[in-house]
């Protein structure tokens, strides 16, 4: 029987721009994990962590095996370190990782972490660049942007959106970010200036696009027993799983997030969600381009394909509304490399505690879903469904 | 944990040097899943999980896991890439099963992409302090070694004859790389390359590509008659820095073999194994694993060696597949050895055989890229039949 399995901390840095980082890999990944012992509280240490799961990817970071030169992981006591990568949705394998780990018996305690410190790449894009099929998208110079973009204009051609409806879920996005104290870009961008701000790459406008952001954020997961003993409020994980495309692109069309509206269902099985708008309260979505949020809507049956815009404009998806999503401000507006994918469950871990700052909690949230994406060409989703007794 | 886990096939491809095997990652990833999916009548379909087991560095591109996956069968399935090694992709599709998240999880990796071995591995030491200073594995390798002469009093004769040992044994392997029984003069006479070792010390880079297919023991008996059951597993990583005797008393690696001997339910090693593969990249690293791993006493490795127990008809033989020295693939060769191990424990390995065997020790680290700090290892207990 698999053990039940709780979040019971959560440990953000502060969050800036990579290029104005001036705090290094480990500094930033020691000070998310105090952060995270310090929100469980009651005398947990380093010395009680035993293992942890690490979420990078390596070039991102301009070293190989960033994992091993770290030194905030306790590994004074040779505490195990699992070094995941699945590219953006690594903080999503990572937790799915630890949390198997836990319910299989192998730990009591363990922490998640991600801590990109992207100061010493140039140019991120052409390392992404590497990830693409190397005998044609690679040379056309194929960069995340442009993963987004196929995706964004499928569906205006499909569902005829505009590009009004990508800058009005940017915009919700933004005037959430304002009031949290973990987001790096907190200005506030309302739909017109999102309209005016210049295309950098049809449909996505630069307000519309994340930012690389710099700093580290942590989970402390731990099996009932430990959870119920450090912690009053502890986030029930009801259900992990992840699901894989194929690499070449020439099979895609683009339609749509096919792929996460099969690991939905397969998901809300497992936990019995028939009706997903009603049962879920909260829901941090992946979204470095604004519009992945709105497709994602539809793969994740809140709605019928095409008609995620008009939960936008209805507010259901806002602060207030039956089903509030990136209350964060999303991967939009915070992109910390890796850690964005842990980040999302974090986010939502401290909703579900009722302990989410900056007047953006949600009443009586009890059940959350958190997701990323990543991969050439979106070829990796994740999901995780938590929930508070 | 009453459930078990059992390792029910394998695909394998004979390893070599890089321009022998001529193949893309994909493709020899696809060609072992294929085999050892086709061994036992599964097809993609069954699989619950796909684990990948590369480094990003290895495969020469980024998000690597990307191009394997498919190859492996995990189109619109559940997948996930580990870079610390092979045994701890095991433990992850161990921990799928015993979670009741998966039945039946594929553990796949290759090795296909040439790549500048000092470079990559300059570039995984800190950005401050070693890395400046153009630190790469060959010299961690060295520095471990001479510490370890220092508080053993081995010589370099002693890593030299350690290494012709597991040469002997892998010189009939036919799925192995390097098959030539080097003599102790041969390796003796073979140039410096970072003092005290010598280039027949240090496993050269070896190309192929190796799964493993994990199921529920439900699964497993249906399966095969002769599943390989996964009775013990630990992994532990040791500190980046400290003083050398901290670095070189493998402490990640003691640590990951009491764990798994706890789960084993072992409390003699060197009694209860059959044999031992250890990942021995640098020959020294053998004698130095026979402390940590419990089959002698501190300091007292290399007596091992000169008493000739760790032959293949000593007390307990070590390294029967010839070892890194054999094949030393950096992303395969955990799941590699895995699979030398299990035909050694079926008897069916075609080189240097064990008899009678019915338990064995298996350790992985990512101790090839990086040896004095920040290194990952992870041991465990295959056993047949019971």
């Amino acid at each position: 029987m698999a053990r039940k399995v709780a979040v019971i901390g959560v440990g953000n840095t502060e969050y800036t721009s990579a290029k104005k980082e001036t705090r290094e890999r480990s500094e930033l990944g020691a000070a998310s994990v105090r952060a995270a012992l310090e929100h469980v509280g009651r005398g947990l240490s380093l010395k009680d962590i035993e293992a942890v799961y690490f979420a990078t990817v390596n070039s991102f970071e301009g070293i190989q095996r960033p994992d091993r030169s770290m030194e905030c992981l306790g590994q004074a006591f040779a505490t195990p370190s699992y070094m995941i990568n699945t590219g953006g949705t690594a903080g999503g394998s990572a937790f799915k990782e630890a949390y198997h780990a836990v319910a299989a018996g192998f730990y009591d305690v363990v922490i998640c972490y991600g801590s990109p410190n992207m100061t010493a790449t140039v140019e991120g894009q052409q390392i992404l660049n590497s990830a693409s099929p190397p005998l044609i998208e690679k040379p056309c110079g194929a960069g995340a942007i442009h993963m987004a973009t196929y995706y964004l204009t499928r569906y205006m051609y499909d569902h005829g959106a505009t590009e009004e409806d990508w800058a009005m879920v940017a915009a919700k996005c933004h005037k959430h970010a304002v009031n949290n104290p973990y987001a790096h870009i907190r200005k506030g961008y309302t739909v017109k200036e999102i309209l005016e701000s210049p295309m950098i790459c049809y449909p996505i406008r630069l307000y519309e696009a994340c930012p690389v952001s710099s700093g580290a954020c942590c989970l402390i997961m731990a099996t009932e027993e430990k959870a119920k003993e450090l912690s009053d409020t502890p986030v029930w994980i009801r259900a992990v799983g992840s699901i894989s495309d194929t690499f070449l692109v020439g099979y895609k069309n683009f339609a749509g997030f096919t792929k996460l509206a099969k690991l939905a269902k397969k998901v809300y099985a497992e936990v019995g969600i028939n009706n997903p708008l009603k049962e879920i309260d909260y829901a941090e979505i992946f979204n470095p381009f604004a519009g992945f949020e709105l497709l994602a809507y539809d793969a994740l049956g809140f709605c019928k394909d095409g008609q995620a815009p008009g939960l936008v404009r209805e507010g259901v998806t806002d602060l207030g509304g039956k089903l509030p999503v990136n209350l964060s401000g999303g991967t939009l507006c915070t992109n910390s490399g890796i850690a964005a994918s842990v980040t999302r469950h974090g986010d939502v871990c401290l909703q579900l505690m009722g302990q989410t700052e900056g007047g953006r909690q949600v009443e009586n949230a009890r059940v959350g879903l958190a997701h990323s994406w990543g991969g050439n060409m979106g070829q990796f989703h994740t999901l995780a469904v938590l929930a508070r007794d | 944990m009453g459930k078990k886990v059992g390792i029910v096939s394998y695909g394998i491809m004979e390893y070599g040097d890089h321009g022998a095997i001529r193949k893309w990652a994909d493709e020899a990833t696809f060609i072992v899943a294929r085999q050892a999916l086709d061994k036992v009548g599964l097809n993609r379909d069954d699989l619950d999980v796909v684990v990948i087991s590369t480094m990003d560095a290895f495969d020469g591109i980024t998000i690597s896991n990307g191009l394997l996956v498919p190859a492996a069968g995990a189109y619109a399935k559940e997948s996930v890439r580990i870079e610390n090694s092979g045994i701890h992709c095991v433990m992850s599709g161990m921990a799928s099963i015993l979670s009741d998240s998966a039945d039946i999880v594929i553990v796949a990796s290759a090795d296909t992409v040439k790549t500048d071995f000092g470079y990559v591995t300059n570039s995984n030491q800190d950005q401050f302090f070693r890395g400046p200073l153009g630190f790469n594995a060959y010299q961690s390798y060295g520095l471990l070694s001479m510490d370890y002469m220092r508080r053993s009093g081995a010589t370099e004769n002693d890593f030299a004859l350690a290494a012709s040992r597991n040469y002997q044994n892998g010189k009939t392997n036919p799925f192995g790389h390097v098959k030539k029984a080097y003599s102790t003069e041969d390796i003796m006479a073979s140039p410096m390359v970072s003092w005290p070792l010598r280039e027949l010390e240090i496993g050269r880079p070896s190309y192929g590509a190796s799964a493993i297919i994990l199921a529920s023991e439900e699964k497993a008996k249906q399966l095969t008659d002769e599943p390989i059951w996964l009775t013990g597993i630990g992994a532990a990583t040791n500190n980046y820095s400290g003083n050398w005797s901290e670095l070189s008393e493998l402490r990640a690696m003691k640590k990951a073999c009491t764990k798994a001997y706890s789960m084993a339910g072992i409390k003699n090693p060197k009694d209860e194994l059959d044999f031992i593969e250890v990942l021995n990249v640098f020959s020294p690293f053998e004698l130095m694993a026979y402390e940590a791993l419990g089959i002698c006493k501190e300091g007292k490795g290399v007596n091992m060696l000169r008493d000739g127990k760790t032959l293949i008809d000593g007390d307990i033989p070590v390294n029967p597949s010839g070892g890194a020295m054999c094949t030393n693939a950096y992303n395969s060769g955990g799941i590699y050895r895995t699979i030398q191990s299990i035909k050694c424990l079926n008897n069916d390995n075609g080189g240097t055989k064990v008899k009678n065997a019915r338990r064995c020790l298996l350790h992985d680290s990512d101790i090839g890229i990086g040896a004095v700090g920040g290194d990952s290892h992870a041991v465990l207990i295959m056993e047949k039949g019971r």
